[in-house]
């Protein structure tokens, strides 16, 4: 049956950070306070008027403090109101999503914060005298410690068995042709952000190939995606509020039409209820809710925003949600479905790959492009997706649709 | 209680890892803004307990044994036993069905699917490196062991394990109730006669270790030999020139001594350069090995030492001083990039 919530929300503002590999000279609050003034002035809206908010903060490691959140709400201008802190893995960002939403959608606020913010390279390898091995570290920390931390698993294996999987059923598919056309695509397309972290870079199939493996044949360096620092703030207001704030902005509002969410089990077997290699279901199933809450399909989505923590897993991801059959995910390329060769634009933000990846919040990243694709273009449906967890186990999806003025 | 079991000189936090208390002052290149930057840590430490799942640990430490669990109702086995209940069936009082503890599982399995392999590995595992951590199916269990994967035969390489692979499940001679007392090796490097076995330990297996051999000097790489060294010389050079390798080689000092089949010579890391030197050195903290010194100049150009390393066109005698050939691998992008920006492209 299909679920509607019991009032609608729509995107009224939106603002991003430029993200960087390292913002030397801002704090955790200070990039989240950033965003939410940014996020305030873009919809002209009176601070007096936010009723609450969501904040997603993907661990604590990274924000070097436990129960960081709670500095956050002075920041914010929150004081003696309602905020939420979302910590979902890799999909926080998704998940706050759905967390304001339905602050707005099930008519306890007008307009709520939807807040993501990141800064993980303070952590620094005194071993190596490198960020990159604590980084990893810490995000390895998430591995079940009785019975695989301890056997070495890392970050990018979280992906990697995912992806080595789907290529143990489906040998012929994530060509090295293709996903090398892949990069070079986001790669040109983070040009025209303003705010990705890797706008100066030329990627062409030759860098690729040459590119050292992480683990092979999954993915190599190029292919994966880079760690952040930056914000992006959100403010969302049901229907009613929404256009009368739009009224005042002259820009669209941004419809939340549909909303899908699935986790995967964490331990992997031959059948359910247990991970199943070679699949990412929780993108499937998510993606279907969302379609089916929106009452559209695939074919209805004109901006794909998706969580390429790897270049593969966008594949595969794409596959899972639709847009290609698993295992003819290379028809990305290959059937001219992905612009420019195609329609459909994909990651028009450069993604995470070389938009940027600041975890908490970069599937806000992702509807604040999806949003400004929109408005920009003149068109009418995005869909943005969000993943995380070990084994790439949680999934959601978002559907926004562009609304008038 | 019984007597503490522990690795002698080993530390769960190693001392090395473990900053002084510092502070410095750095000017934010993005606002040219001053910051203070000081060391700190979030640390806890524990004593951990495995709880209600003590006994696989116990099997595997005092039997070598592996153990799973059995649902009564959906005959639904798992392993490891990561929990006690079925998650799927009920009693008649709608609590969960409890499993069946201690159900002894096979020893040969397969691979659930081709697993990752860790050549480079952080500090806390560069002793296992390279090493691979996959999944293997025992038995009936419909769920599958998390496990770290060996060959016998040297370097792991991509192709040894994949999915439907069979295996066999050996320990640790020493085990202390950790998920690596137990790692697999391909059932066809294990000796007939102990196929059929359990509880067979690391030493019943015959290791073969990498082992680094002198490149033999041929005519046409000797040849080659003095205009390659002139390409390395003047990449190394072109470190002083960007930022960005420069950073690269912050903090980190090594006299490399490179074999190849065209000649010998050294690279001297230290104060964020890279001096090229043809003189022998005295005790190298690293001796890196190819037979081919064309791959130099392919290295100069973006190929990656740690992917000839992989391939086997390459060795070190250290696998666990990676962290050094990965600094290598940077500088070509760094110098790039540096050049690009400079030139506007």
């Amino acid at each position: 049956m299909r679920k509607v919530p019991k009032r609608k929300v729509a995107i009224v503002g939106a603002f991003t950070t430029p993200c960087r590999a390292r913002w030397l000279s801002k704090t955790i609050w200070e990039l989240g306070q950033w965003a939410v003034s940014g996020a305030l002035q873009d919809a002209k809206l009176d601070i007096s008027r936010v009723e609450g908010g969501a904040i997603g903060l993907y661990n604590d490691i990274f924000a070097r403090q436990a129960i960081p959140e709670c500095s956050f709400l002075g920041h914010m201008g929150l004081a003696f109101k309602p905020l939420v802190r979302v910590t979902n893995g890799g999909a926080t960002g998704i998940y706050t999503f759905m967390v304001a939403h339905d602050m707005v959608a099930s008519g306890r606020h007008d307009i709520v914060f939807c807040v993501g913010t990141e800064k993980a390279t303070d952590t620094y390898d005194f071993m190596s005298e490198t960020q990159t091995p604590e980084v990893v570290q810490t995000i390895a920390w998430s591995w079940d410690p009785l019975f695989e931390r301890d056997q070495g698993a890392t970050a990018a294996d979280s992906y990697g068995e995912v992806i080595l999987s789907y290529m143990d059923q489906y040998p012929h598919d994530l060509k090295m042709p293709i996903r090398g056309e892949l990069l070079r695509i986001l790669c040109e397309q983070a040009k025209s952000n303003p705010n990705a972290q890797r706008r100066d870079e030329i990627v062409t199939l030759e860098r690729v190939e040459n590119s050292p493996w992480i683990i092979e044949p999954a993915f190599r360096k190029l292919e994966t995606c880079v760690y952040t620092e930056g914000a992006c703030c959100l403010i969302f207001a049901s229907e009613g509020v929404a256009e009368e704030i739009c009224n005042d902005t002259g820009q669209p509002p941004i419809w939340i039409e549909g909303l899908g969410f699935a986790n995967e089990p964490y331990w992997w077997g031959i059948q359910h209820p247990h991970k199943l290699p070679g699949r990412i279901e929780s993108d499937h199933l998510a993606a279907n809710i969302a379609y089916e809450m929106a009452g559209i399909g695939p074919r209805d989505i004109n901006v794909v925003e998706l969580h390429d923590a790897f270049l593969p897993q966008l594949e595969i991801t794409m596959a899972e949600m639709g847009f290609v059959p698993l295992g003819q995910a290379d028809d990305l390329i290959e059937k001219k479905i992905m612009a420019p060769h195609g329609q459909l634009l994909v990651n028009p933000s450069g993604g995470l790959i070389y938009g940027g990846h600041f975890v908490g919040g970069s599937n806000m990243f992702s509807a604040w492009s999806a949003r400004r694709e929109l408005i920009r273009r003149g068109l009418d449906y995005a869909l943005i997706h969000g993943t995380g967890a070990s084994s790439s186990q949680y999934g959601g999806v978002a559907i926004l649709k562009r609304g008038v003025v | 209680m019984e007597k503490i079991m522990r690795i002698p000189g080993e530390y769960v936090i190693p001392h090395e890892a473990i900053p002084e208390v510092m502070s410095r002052i750095s000017v934010s290149p993005e606002d040219n803004f001053a910051c203070v930057e000081r060391t700190e840590a979030m640390y806890t430490t524990y004593w951990a307990s495995a709880g209600e799942l003590s006994p696989f640990f116990l099997a595997v430490m005092k039997q070598k044994k592996i153990i799973g669990a059995r649902c009564p109702k959906c005959n639904m086995v798992i392993c490891p036993p990561y929990m006690t209940r079925c998650p799927v069936c009920q009693k008649e009082d709608f609590s969960l069905v409890d499993l069946e503890m201690g159900v002894e599982m096979p020893q040969v399995g397969y691979m659930l699917g081709t697993p990752p392999i860790t050549v480079f590995a952080n500090a806390r595992f560069a002793r296992y490196a390279p090493f691979g951590r996959g999944r293997v199916i025992l038995g009936e269990s419909q769920s599958a062991l998390p496990i770290q994967v060996f060959t016998t035969t040297g370097f792991l390489r991509p192709g040894i394990f994949k999915a439907g692979t069979k295996v066999k499940v050996i320990f640790r001679k020493s085990r202390m109730g950790f998920s690596t007392d137990y790692f697999a090796v391909p059932l066809e490097e294990v000796p007939e006669k102990l196929r059929d076995k359990k509880g067979v330990e690391e030493t019943a297996l015959k290791w073969k270790s990498q082992e680094l051999s002198e490149p033999p000097i041929t005519e046409t790489y000797k040849k080659q030999f003095p205009k390659i060294l002139q390409t390395v010389n003047k990449f190394v050079a072109a470190i002083a020139k960007s930022p960005r390798a420069q950073s690269d080689l912050t903090n980190w000092a090594r006299k490399i001594l490179v074999k190849t089949g065209g000649g010998k010579f050294a690279l001297i890391l230290d104060k964020q350069r890279i001096k090229l030197v043809k003189e022998k050195i005295s005790r190298p903290d690293l001796v890196l090995v190819m037979e081919d010194p064309n791959r130099l100049v392919g290295w100069t150009n973006g190929d990656s030492i740690v992917n000839m390393i992989r391939t086997g066109a390459a060795g070190v005698n250290n696998l666990q001083d990676m962290e050094t050939i990965f600094k290598l691998d940077r500088l070509h992008r760094s110098i790039r990039r540096d050049a690009e920006e400079k030139g506007g492209r």
